[in-house]
């Protein structure tokens, strides 16, 4: 278990992170979802042991960093942003380079190369290994000890949909062997595939959590109505128009969204008011919510800026 | 000039011109350099060459004194033409002035046979010292005309400029692979974020550290061993002293920049950073602490100091058991004090060490 209790972070003047509070139990998949900026990786490295947090406390399976250091780098796997290994080494010698940091047998580092499908590369060069084999092999890396509990700070940022698909398998394959894992993304898609549990971050501070169903449920009866208009000017006009008839939209570039329990009359307001302002819509959407929407009604960003 | 190159320096100008560390290792470090070294030099004499006069009897003295050559009543020679160089001359034995002339603490010897022939030694492959010769000899028949002038080569071994000039190589061999080789490595594992993903495993840091450390140390010993058996092979060069001691002085000089590269890498987060922190290291050192020259013909406050320098340190001590065979009592002073600073750095770089 995991446990983040009033959990503060700042560098300089800028909070990081701001008393965030959560729990994660043994065997959950959790995404820490959000976008840059929000404070993922500052509460991931806190987890990691890496930085210390301000003021706060985070307990792993009971116990605080200081002083339980060795076990608990022994049972965390950890899958930092943006590492870049030594080039000139092979794939296998990095992961015999980790097996002895570890301190785990050579036999590890065979069944590390099977699961994570780099047995072809396996004598490349690391300077020779794509986005995708670096991923897969810094998730190698990560399981070398065997660990209980995973920390997956954006594996998939910058690789194409099949580099991540892939990453997906492999984590996908981790969680029935019973391991707990925090993956940081801010891919939405990524997280309601992999994840039972969702944290929505932004501006270091928690604004939802629970499984994707409650969350979406929880928070969007109805459904969403998206505008878009031709310009921004417009976009911001006629968010004007609709926040003075209903107060829960949010603009985002030339797009306003806005969530509603009765969509459909709603959007024929709106449509006579934008015709009645001179004000010309491009294309509109009434759909189910998403993540996005979500994030975007809470933030009044996307997930991915 | 077309446009896309144009736009093309102008960001890199502009990159250049944004990151204050670097601006300050390539623009402010070279004028402070400038500064400093021509502060030091117009205080004194910039180069105070030294040289032995070996002592002759009363009988030549009275010859010399008929024949008034400068040297019997003066310790100094100014250079002619060159009224900021001297020429510092000290009276001694023979035997000690070759123990001096090899330890570079004199560049020449002069000896007056009798009252009409001066000989000169020193290794005419040094072409400082032939320059010198020819200044003192210009001295010695501005006044005299009746003078025989003989070289007398000091090529035996021991004595040539090869033998002075191996140990100090091997120093500073030691001191660059150490500051490259650790320094600029640690940096570079911090920026690719390398050390980052060390750190997030049960590795010991002091593990880490010792590792670095003594992969360099290897590559030293081979990179010393080949220059030792090119220098013995080609030029006849070889050791007076214990291999052992020299290895201990070796030692101690890999720990004293190992010390210093450590705590060089502390906090550099950039290659250019790191560029500069290494050149302002290694550039007086090198300049100073002679590994190519003596360092005796700077001014004697001057020498106070280059003296501490941990690179004159290290390539006098290997000197000193390469050259003249000096044992563990002779260097056990010098190896205490490269250790001790080795130490102290290497301690004082892990507590400052930034590992992301």
């Amino acid at each position: 278990m995991i446990e983040v209790c009033d959990v503060v972070k700042s560098y300089k003047d800028q909070i990081a992170v701001n008393k965030v509070n959560f729990v994660i139990n043994h065997g959950d998949y959790v995404a820490l979802l959000g976008p840059n900026g929000a404070g993922k990786t500052t509460i991931i490295e806190m987890i990691e042991g890496i930085i210390k947090p301000d003021s706060g406390e985070i307990k792993i399976d009971g116990l605080k960093w200081a002083g339980n250091e060795k076990y608990l780098k022994s049972i965390l796997g950890v899958s930092l942003q943006e590492t870049r290994f030594m080039d000139k080494l092979t794939v296998q010698e990095t992961l015999k380079l980790f097996s002895a940091l570890y301190n785990t047998s050579h036999d590890r580092v065979d069944d590390i190369i099977r699961q994570t499908g780099l047995g072809e590369k396996k004598n490349s060069y690391v300077d020779n290994l794509s986005g995708g084999q670096k991923q897969k092999l810094a998730i190698g890396i990560s399981l070398l000890n065997d660990p209980k509990i995973l920390l997956m700070d954006e594996p998939t940022t910058g690789l194409d949909p099949q580099a991540r698909r892939e990453i997906w398998d492999i984590l996908k394959a981790l969680k029935l062997q019973g391991r707990t894992m925090i993956l940081t993304t801010h891919y939405m898609e990524e997280a309601e595939y992999l994840c039972d549990k969702i944290i929505m971050m932004n501006s270091g501070n928690i604004l939802a959590e629970g499984n994707l169903r409650n969350l979406l449920n929880r928070h969007a009866e109805g459904g969403i109505i998206e505008i878009t208009a031709e310009t921004e000017p417009n976009a911001l006009a006629l968010y004007d128009l609709i926040n003075s008839i209903n107060g829960l939209c949010q603009i985002s570039e030339k797009k306003v969204y806005m969530k509603s329990a009765t969509p459909v009359p709603l959007l024929k307001k709106i449509l006579s008011l934008a015709e009645k302002n001179d004000i010309p819509v491009n294309n509109l959407q009434c759909r189910s919510m998403t993540l996005d929407d979500l994030f975007i009604l809470m933030a009044g960003r996307h997930l991915h800026e | 000039m077309n446009r896309t190159i144009k736009q093309l320096i102008v960001v890199q100008m502009k990159e250049y011109w944004r990151e204050p560390e670097v601006l300050f290792w390539t623009l402010g470090f070279p004028i402070m350099v400038a500064s400093v070294l021509s502060l030091l030099y117009s205080f004194k004499p910039a180069v105070n060459y030294k040289a032995a006069i070996i002592e002759y009897h009363a009988r030549t003295d009275s010859a010399i004194a008929k024949r008034n050559i400068p040297f019997t009543d003066t310790r100094e020679i100014v250079i002619p033409g060159k009224s900021s160089r001297k020429i510092s001359l000290e009276r001694m034995t023979m035997q000690n002035a070759e123990k001096a002339y090899q330890s570079g603490k004199i560049e020449i010897i002069i000896e007056i046979k009798d009252g009409s022939t001066v000989q000169y030694y020193f290794d005419p492959a040094n072409e400082r010292t032939e320059n010198l010769y020819l200044w003192i000899d210009h001295t010695v028949h501005e006044n005299n005309d009746g003078i025989v002038s003989k070289i007398a080569p000091l090529s035996q071994r021991g004595s040539r400029y090869i033998d002075y000039l191996i140990p100090g190589l091997i120093a500073l061999g030691i001191m660059n692979a150490t500051l490259w080789g650790i320094g600029w490595t640690l940096i570079e594992f911090r920026i690719k974020k390398f050390l980052r993903r060390m750190i997030v495993t049960p590795m010991k840091k002091l593990d880490f550290m010792l590792s670095i450390s003594l992969t360099r140390l290897l590559l030293s010993i081979i990179e010393a061993g080949i220059l030792i058996i090119f220098a013995h092979y080609v030029f006849g060069v070889s050791m007076q002293g214990n291999p052992l001691v020299f290895a201990f002085v070796f030692l101690s000089g890999h720990v004293a920049f190992s010390g210093m590269s450590i705590l060089m890498a502390s906090r550099a987060n950039n290659t250019r950073v790191a560029n500069g922190l290494i050149n302002i290291i290694t550039m007086p050192m090198f300049l100073l602490s002679g590994v190519f020259f003596n360092y005796h013909s700077f001014p004697d406050w001057m020498i106070t100091l280059i003296q501490y320098l941990p690179l004159t340190v290290l390539a006098d001590s290997l000197r000193n058991v390469f050259l003249f065979g000096g044992g563990m009592a002779n260097v056990i002073f010098p190896v205490s004090y490269l250790l001790t600073f080795g130490a102290v750095f290497y301690l004082l770089g892990l507590k400052m060490y930034r590992w992301y």
